[in-house]
């Protein structure tokens, strides 16, 4: 019973150094959605790669407290959205990315910040050519 | 799914008070969390479930049988320390290995020690929150699949409570493992349980995943006329205080966006209960 327990607790202080889950109970958001979010955002940017393995589901409830169903659901979602996958007897990994998949799933995102930031310009009566402007300066910046 | 208990029909009853046709399941490798006002039930029923108290009628299964030969691989904690006075931790280490085949003394040790109670001392040099964690210690020693706590976090202070909910995680990581957990500190449940009971006067009026629970469940506030304009169909209870009424509803997405000028807040598992024991059915 113990040594599972330490074995446990190893894979999982090995995944925190890379893996990093920071749960709120102020955001407004579900638990699982915070989970799913921020894993789903570490396989887009490339901190976690295809093929790392993701604590099983119990250990990551373990480890956040948290319910299992909640950490089942979080896992459930990522698999649907084809983030991870779950090999039967070994646990979940991430999915190897298909990089036109993860630049196609990148630039939506990016569409949907820059399609908010139309919306507030057309409320705010910024120009098109302002807009632009402040896409160049952002670009010289970094 | 399996359960590890099934309780169907359960009738008990003591003078004016009584428990009729409950219906219970607690699925195996999961923390179901049973909440309730004071004499709601909750004792009475897990004094059932461990065959402490006989039902007057139904049918409790656990771990798929109903005879009693199952009972040791119960282990449960009361909120009143049931352990000699007398006896110091050591003592009743040895005394649990004589009475509990699969007892797990180096276990009990590693508890003790991660809830830092020396095994010198006494029962009664102890606090009410550390003989609490004797007990917890030695009920996640003897090898039980289930694992079942009254109030277990009573008297412990929240870093304590903190420790014990992680010697529960722990415990819940064997996927055998099943837990019932009572408590009136529901931010504890609201944290770990995987189910949420609402025990009433007797009867179960709200058993759901408890993500499900908070994620639909949501406190409308305002005037009268504007929180009875959303239909008494949607709220489940209501409760007028002296500037504004409050109103337990259902499904708090879908009043929110029939009313968006509503101030429509999540519902904790607190205000659940307040709402339903201290507000008026609609």
């Amino acid at each position: 019973m113990y040594i599972k327990h330490i074995q446990l607790y190893t894979v999982s202080t090995f995944m925190i150094e890379r893996m990093e889950i920071i749960i709120s109970n102020s955001s407004g958001k579900a638990i699982y959605e915070q989970i799913e979010g921020q894993i789903r955002d570490q396989i887009m940017s490339g901190v976690l790669k295809g093929g790392d393995p993701l604590p099983s589901m119990r250990s990551l409830a373990q480890d956040l407290k948290i319910s299992l169903i909640t950490t089942k659901r979080a896992y459930n979602e990522l698999e649907a959205e084809g983030f991870i996958v779950t090999v039967a007897g070994k646990g979940c990994f991430v999915a190897t990315q298909d990089p036109a998949l993860l630049h196609e799933a990148n630039l939506r995102m990016a569409e949907d910040f820059l399609r908010r930031a139309v919306e507030v310009a057309e409320r705010g009566s910024i120009t098109k050519e302002e807009l632009k402007e402040i896409l160049d300066i952002l670009y010289e910046v970094d | 799914m399996e359960n590890a208990v099934e309780v169907r029909g359960l009738r008990k009853s003591y003078g004016d008070y009584e428990i009729n046709g409950l219906d219970l399941d607690i699925p195996a490798g999961y923390i179901v969390g049973l909440i309730g006002e004071n004499g709601a039930g909750k004792t009475t029923l897990i004094k059932c479930i461990t065959g402490a108290n006989h039902c007057d009628s139904g049918i409790i299964r656990v771990f798929g049988s109903s005879d009693r030969t199952v009972l040791g691989k119960i282990g449960v904690v009361f909120d009143e320390c049931c352990l000699h006075k007398m006896m110091s931790g050591k003592q009743i280490g040895n005394l649990m290995a004589d009475l509990y085949p699969e007892w797990d003394q180096s276990r009990y040790e590693f508890l003790m020690e991660k809830f830092g109670i020396s095994l010198d001392k006494k029962v009664h040099e102890l606090s009410r929150g550390m003989s609490m964690k004797i007990q917890v210690a030695v009920e996640l020693s003897h090898g039980a699949d289930l694992v079942i706590l009254d109030e277990a976090t009573a008297g412990m202070d929240p870093a304590s409570r903190d420790e014990f909910l992680d010697i529960v995680m722990e415990y819940m990581q064997d996927d055998r493992h099943s837990m019932l957990m009572s408590s009136h500190i529901t931010s504890d449940l609201e944290r770990v349980a995987d189910y949420i009971v609402f025990l009433h006067r007797g009867r179960i009026i709200m058993s759901e995943p408890k993500d499900e629970i908070l994620d639909r469940y949501g406190v409308v506030k305002g005037g009268e006329a504007q929180v009875l304009a959303i239909g008494r169909e949607n709220i489940v209870s209501l409760r007028r205080e002296s500037y504004s009424v409050s109103a337990l509803v259902r499904d708090r997405h879908a009043v929110k966006e029939a009313f968006p000028e509503l101030t429509v807040d999540t519902a904790s598992l607190d205000d659940i209960m307040v709402l339903i024991v201290r507000g008026d059915a609609a």
